[in-house]
């Protein structure tokens, strides 16, 4: 019953389409992420679901209901905005109590969940400051508690720890997921971040320009991206991508730049068979580049591919290094080891071998997966 | 110089180990430096603000004679002002005129400027070209004398043609006298352009949180609306009840403090003073009406915080812990 469902949204500002014909559901209890670059339509999404803007086009049902005509006071959604939009002349126990105060929730049990809410958040010796008072952290949380304090069918999160530096957001994923465990009810997350999607998600929806791109579990994105935006959008670092010419050299098919030749698996002829002799993208996740020695499947001529060291980058895996390609326009791409490169490697040239079974390949003008189609 | 005994300070606390320096205080330098930022503004307050009133106050002591020894007789001009019962009417009138003067154009714009922000963008424009028509005060005045005339005024033609209402005193009645007299300040609606640039000034997401949290327009209205135009508010009331505690133009020109002193304000009878020559009796009432608006406006003070955003006073403090319920 508590699924809220979006079938061919479009909302247009003037001639400028934010939302472009998009369509998903978040199941009830699920914790769905929107994420695309600044610009691509979320935040529209999220305020076209809490009815703060008015659907151009399209379908939204809370359960059986359509709501597109509901007044977002109605609508009983719980939103958390990206500037946290707590009001600066009330108190934090206000600020919290607000939303049961609208709807004339008894005072005793006001008082309640409030309490609940900001013990659970950490701000309890906080409730009589105003918010100019508190750290944004805690401002944060005060937008937490106020979202958590009623029971709403959808809850919304616009960029909510956009602005908190790396060591709160942590913290503060926990304590949206604490929400989001506690509720048990549909909730759709918004970020530009890809790996905080990837670390909030049960699902995540990968938008463009208005556009939905795919939807799916982390894994399936990463692994099985649809198109070349999800392929270079979600993961860090990014995909490296390639000209490659696709050829059938007797029974072997290669990919083939100026920097390389790799002999593709043979599993992927079928698929392939189409596109031999015309020029691909070819997409290698750093992590598909391995150190020889070291690769987890056999070495050879057909799948190393060869570089020189540009920069090594500690981190707490390995390293990432960064590297360039050996042809007359080099390209620059990266590696990531789950060992430390030692810096002597610094401006030498390496052989690295590529996990062939793991690369994606993409039409060029289509920019479609050629092996992970819809 | 006295950088040095700065510096000095500095490297004493670093010699100690401190790594946490205490602010320094306000160097001799800079003390003088703010006074010098200050002095304008001193000597212009000084000049125009206080050396009238403390020269009125030297003045309300002597018998202020231009002709004669001038002599000092102390609090008798106070004394003969307390037990005049003019002075006791004309303070009533004032606070009367006040009163009214601040529910109609007071009060009144801050609501209009709130349903106005409601209104359509265009019909929203057409209202503000109609309510902000640049009038001149005094002009303006004198056409109301005209309009409100008991045989040929416009507002007797609407009473007594359009309404089929008896004839209507306006002016020549104690009664009606100060609400006709306040009247036309509401079409003047002067703060109404404030309080909408400062409703215009609040973001826009604090009503979409409060839409999504299920306030209804009321609640938005009370719970940011009012408050976040607090400051604003809070200025213009002072203003308004300091103008209004003075008025004086109106009167003169409309009715002269008719009929039988029901608008003789407190400004208009020291007006008639000075006309009669009594500049001690004059001064000693401008600095009754001094202190009793002052004492005003310190109450207020006291009693009301500008800053809706600032950690909560006393009153605030006892008032959430009562809507907050028992812990
Ligand atoms: N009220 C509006 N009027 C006109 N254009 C808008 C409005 N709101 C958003 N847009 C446009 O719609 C697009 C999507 O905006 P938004 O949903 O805020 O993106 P995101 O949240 O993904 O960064 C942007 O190009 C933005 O300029
Ligand atoms: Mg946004």
């Amino acid at each position: 019953m508590g699924r809220v469902t979006v079938e061919n949204l479009v909302k247009r500002f003037r001639e400028k389409v934010a939302v472009d014909d998009v369509s998903f559901e978040v199941n009830d209890g699920e914790f769905l992420v929107l994420v695309g670059p600044s610009g691509c339509g979320k935040t529209t999404t999220l305020r076209l679901l809490a009815g703060l803007e008015a659907a151009t086009e399209g379908e939204i049902r809370f359960g059986e209901r359509v709501v597109n005509r509901v007044r977002p006071r109605d609508r009983n959604v719980a939103m958390v905005f990206q500037d946290y939009a707590i009001f600066p002349h009330m108190t934090v126990y206000d600020n919290v109590a607000y939303g049961l105060r609208s709807r004339r929730t008894p005072r005793a049990l006001t008082h309640r969940r409030v309490m609940e809410a900001t013990r659970k958040f950490r701000i309890e010796h906080l409730l009589w400051r105003k918010p100019r008072q508190l750290s944004g952290g805690e401002r944060q949380r005060v937008a937490l508690s106020r979202a958590m304090v009623r029971d709403a069918e959808l809850y919304l999160y616009d960029e909510p720890l956009s602005n908190l530096d790396a060591q709160l957001r942590h913290q503060a994923r926990e304590d949206v997921l604490a929400l989001h465990e506690e509720k048990r009810r549909p909730s759709l997350y918004v970020t530009h971040d890809q790996s905080e999607a990837m670390a909030l998600g049960d699902r995540i929806a990968v938008m463009r320009d208005g556009r939905l791109e795919q939807i799916g579990t982390g894994h399936e994105l990463y692994e099985r991206p649809r198109n070349l935006f999800v392929a270079f959008f979600i993961g860090t670092p990014s995909m490296n991508l390639f000209d490659v010419e696709l050829r059938l050299e007797g029974e072997r098919l290669v990919a083939s730049s100026g920097a390389f030749r790799l002999r593709l698996p043979d599993e992927m002829r079928p698929v392939l068979a189409g596109h031999v002799g015309k020029r691909l993208r070819l997409g290698i996740r750093p992590e598909d580049l391995h150190v020889p020695r070291m690769a987890p499947f056999p070495v050879n001529q057909e799948n190393t591919l060869r570089g020189v060291v540009n920069v090594i980058e500690p981190t707490s895996a390995g390293s990432t290094t960064y590297l360039s390609t050996l042809e007359a326009e080099p390209r620059d791409f990266v590696a990531t080891f789950k060992v430390r490169m030692p810096s002597t490697y610094l401006d030498k040239e390496v052989p690295l071998a590529v996990n062939a079974r793991n690369v994606h390949l993409f039409d060029p003008e289509t920019e479609l997966s050629l092996l992970h189609g819809a | 110089m006295a950088s040095e005994s700065e510096v000095r300070a500095v490297q004493e606390s670093v010699a100690v180990g401190r790594t946490a320096v205490a602010a320094p205080r306000l160097s001799g330098r800079r003390r003088l430096e703010s006074w010098l930022f200050l002095l304008p503004a001193v000597l212009f307050q000084l000049n125009w603000g206080w050396y009238p009133l403390l020269a009125a106050f030297a003045i309300s002591l002597t018998n202020a004679q231009f002709r004669g020894p001038v002599q000092f007789i102390g609090l008798d001009s106070y004394v003969r002002m307390w037990d005049d019962p003019l002075v006791a009417q004309a303070f009533k009138v004032t606070a009367i005129y006040a009163g009214l003067s601040i529910v109609l154009t007071f009060l009144v714009p801050i609501i209009v400027a709130i349903l106005l922000m409601e209104m359509p963008r265009r019909a929203m424009r057409w209202m503000m070209i109609l309510w902000f028509l640049p009038l001149s005060s005094i002009a303006s005045t004198m056409l109301f004398r005209y309009l409100y005339n008991a045989q040929y005024g416009l507002f007797e033609w609407v009473a007594t043609q359009v309404l089929h209402l008896p004839p209507q005193p306006f002016l020549n009645s104690s009664t009606q006298v100060n609400f006709w007299l306040v009247f036309p300040g509401l079409l003047f609606f002067g703060p109404g352009l404030i309080y909408m640039a400062t409703l215009q000034g609040i973001p826009q997401s604090y009503y979409e949180a409060a839409e999504v949290e299920g306030a209804g327009f009321w609640r938005k209205i009370w719970t940011i609306s009012l408050p976040r135009m607090r400051p604003i508010i809070s200025m213009m009331l002072i203003f308004a009840l300091i103008d209004s505690s003075q008025s004086f133009e109106q009167q003169q020109i409309m009715t002269g403090g008719g009929p039988g002193g029901a608008s003789r304000t407190v400004v208009l009878y020291l007006y008639d003073l000075l006309q009669y020559l009594r500049y001690n009796d004059a001064t000693a009432l401008g600095v009754y009406l001094f202190l009793v608006v002052m004492a005003l406006v310190v109450i207020y003070r006291v009693f009301f915080t500008d800053d809706p955003d600032a950690p909560q006073g006393r009153l605030g403090k006892l008032r959430s812990r009562h809507g907050g319920g028992e812990s």
